[in-house]
């Protein structure tokens, strides 16, 4: 099995959402759905001092996002039906919309708000790799639309040249369920599980 | 995350709201039931034996609305049976195969109870202490059906224990109302006064436990927010279960305490009883739903 995963360069991002777009527009997802997500992440305060003068610690950066495809992804984990599985060829994770109850347990357990329940279909919908462009030799649609070249898909022993495996706020630490996302820090993004780190668009991507 | 996001968390999720409201006490009715017998054995009176028996439709029928009102918030019902495929791996699959196997022996159990001499006793003792170790096994399930690592506000102690107490709370109160429906009255109400005196310690534990849990919530953060945002008001929903649950067990003691002790209680004041700590239940089971939040995002 040759395990796949996305990397993210942080230095590249500019936050532009064209990935999420272009994964909306080719998986012809409706309002409300999106397979890949870009997190707008603010740190830091501003203060007065004594004499009026300001300084700030304030930054932001954004985050682009969509399943990692772990090796212990908690969705397959607490699945009932199976449904939820990891392709056996690509370590991809997938939803057998035949074996799918729609109940919701991998929304409220992945730690990453990567499955969704589509309630008119009736089953969870995430993004799955775009698994048909990759037995055509394509890249997912978000990695080839990305302008600023920050996002990558590969085999994990190429992607893992490109960063650490995600461990920058606001995601959770890796040994959770072991994304398959290596991530080059931008330099102001914090470590994970800091929560100074706020996600400052949760209406636009929870 | 505020308020609002934890409010639609919860109101997805209503008819497991529903579920986890009526289905510990349902079972722990039953299994209070199921005791009378077991513990008296052939020294029961057979006619009152058989009212029993015919009786566990209260808790039989209570716990059934809330499996089936839990099976109305599946996306797609008719994939169900590959729920078996996660027994043992998936919290979910254990939960509802637990409840099955409660629900389909009980079931059976309850329909034999209609044969024309009764059943044998010594069976019918031995299937219902099986039934009472199904009903454990499945309150437990319940309590831990959404114990995931990463779910970090619902993988707590205190929520597993809290699910037990709403049983021992709301259980007493059902199995008052399906013993009086039967006809049994205890011999000085020790049954009867036991039972109250159990809601009552219950709904103790219960309010202690929500207390700590609300204390708890502000802590509990990621970058989204707190468990606090999303359930602002745990607490005083908790003082709204605490002034419900205390009507109902109050109303369950002065039924209890006023009517003579040879005369059978009435069934339809201690099912008030019963709906007043029900209420309170689900109060603190939306409050539950709304504090879903994970490690990550």
């Amino acid at each position: 099995m040759t395990q796949y995963a996305f990397s993210f360069d942080g230095t590249r991002c500019t936050g532009c959402k064209t990935c999420e777009m272009a994964c909306k527009d080719y998986k012809d997802l409706d309002l409300g759905v999106a397979h890949r997500k870009v997190y707008e992440v603010t740190t830091g305060e501003t203060k007065r001092d004594d004499k009026g003068c300001f300084t700030t610690t304030c930054a932001s950066y954004p985050l682009s996002l969509s399943c990692n495809h772990c090796d212990d992804p908690t969705c397959v984990r607490v699945c009932p039906t199976g449904a939820m599985h990891k392709d056996a060829e690509t370590g991809l994770v997938a939803v057998d919309a035949g074996k799918c109850v729609g109940c919701g347990y991998c929304h409220m357990a992945c730690p990453y708000n990567a499955p969704k329940v589509n309630r008119e279909k009736g089953h969870s919908v995430k993004c799955d790799g775009c698994a048909e462009r990759l037995v055509s030799g394509e890249q997912p649609v978000c990695v080839e639309a990305c302008p600023a070249r920050a996002l990558d898909f590969g085999p994990v022993d190429e992607m893992r040249k490109k960063g650490e495996r995600a461990a920058i706020a606001p995601l959770p630490e890796p040994s959770y369920t072991q994304p398959n996302l290596y991530v080059k820090a931008s330099a102001d993004a914090k470590p994970a599980g800091d929560a100074a780190a706020k996600v400052s668009n949760p209406l636009e991507v929870m | 995350m505020n308020a609002a996001v934890g409010f639609a968390n919860a109101w997805d999720e209503i008819t497991l709201v529903l579920f986890t409201t009526l289905a510990p006490s349902g079972v722990a009715a039953l299994i209070i039931m199921a005791l009378v017998f077991v513990a008296r054995g052939p020294a029961l009176d057979a006619a009152l034996r058989v009212a029993i028996d015919r009786f566990l439709w209260i808790p039989i029928l209570v716990t059934m609305v809330g499996l089936v009102a839990s099976a109305t918030h599946l996306g797609n019902p008719a994939n169900a049976l590959y729920v078996l495929a996660g027994i043992g791996r998936s919290p979910l699959s254990n939960e509802v195969a637990s409840g099955v196997v409660f629900l389909g022996s009980a079931g059976v159990y309850w329909l034999t109870a209609f044969s024309a001499d009764g059943g044998r006793p010594r069976l019918r003792r031995a299937a219902l202490i099986v039934i009472c170790v199904l009903g454990v096994v499945f309150v437990t399930a319940i309590a831990f059906a959404y114990d995931a690592e990463t779910i970090e506000s619902w993988h707590l102690p205190v929520v597993p224990l809290s699910l037990w107490a709403n049983a021992l709370l709301g259980g007493p109160l059902l199995a008052l109302v399906g013993l009086a429906a039967a006809g049994y009255r205890s011999r000085d109400s020790r049954l009867e006064r036991g039972l109250v005196a159990v809601a009552a310690l219950a709904w103790a534990a219960n309010v202690a436990l929500y207390l700590l849990w609300g204390a708890s919530l502000p802590q509990i953060e990621n970058a989204l927010g707190s468990a606090s945002d999303l359930a602002p008001a745990f607490v005083p929903l908790a003082g709204v279960f605490a002034m419900l649950a205390a009507a109902g067990v109050a109303l369950a003691g002065m039924t209890t305490a006023r009517v003579p002790a040879a005369a059978t209680l009435p069934p339809w004041r201690l099912s008030a009883a019963f709906a007043l700590a029900a209420a309170g239940l689900f109060v603190m089971r939306f409050a539950f739903y709304m504090t879903r939040m994970t490690v990550g995002l």
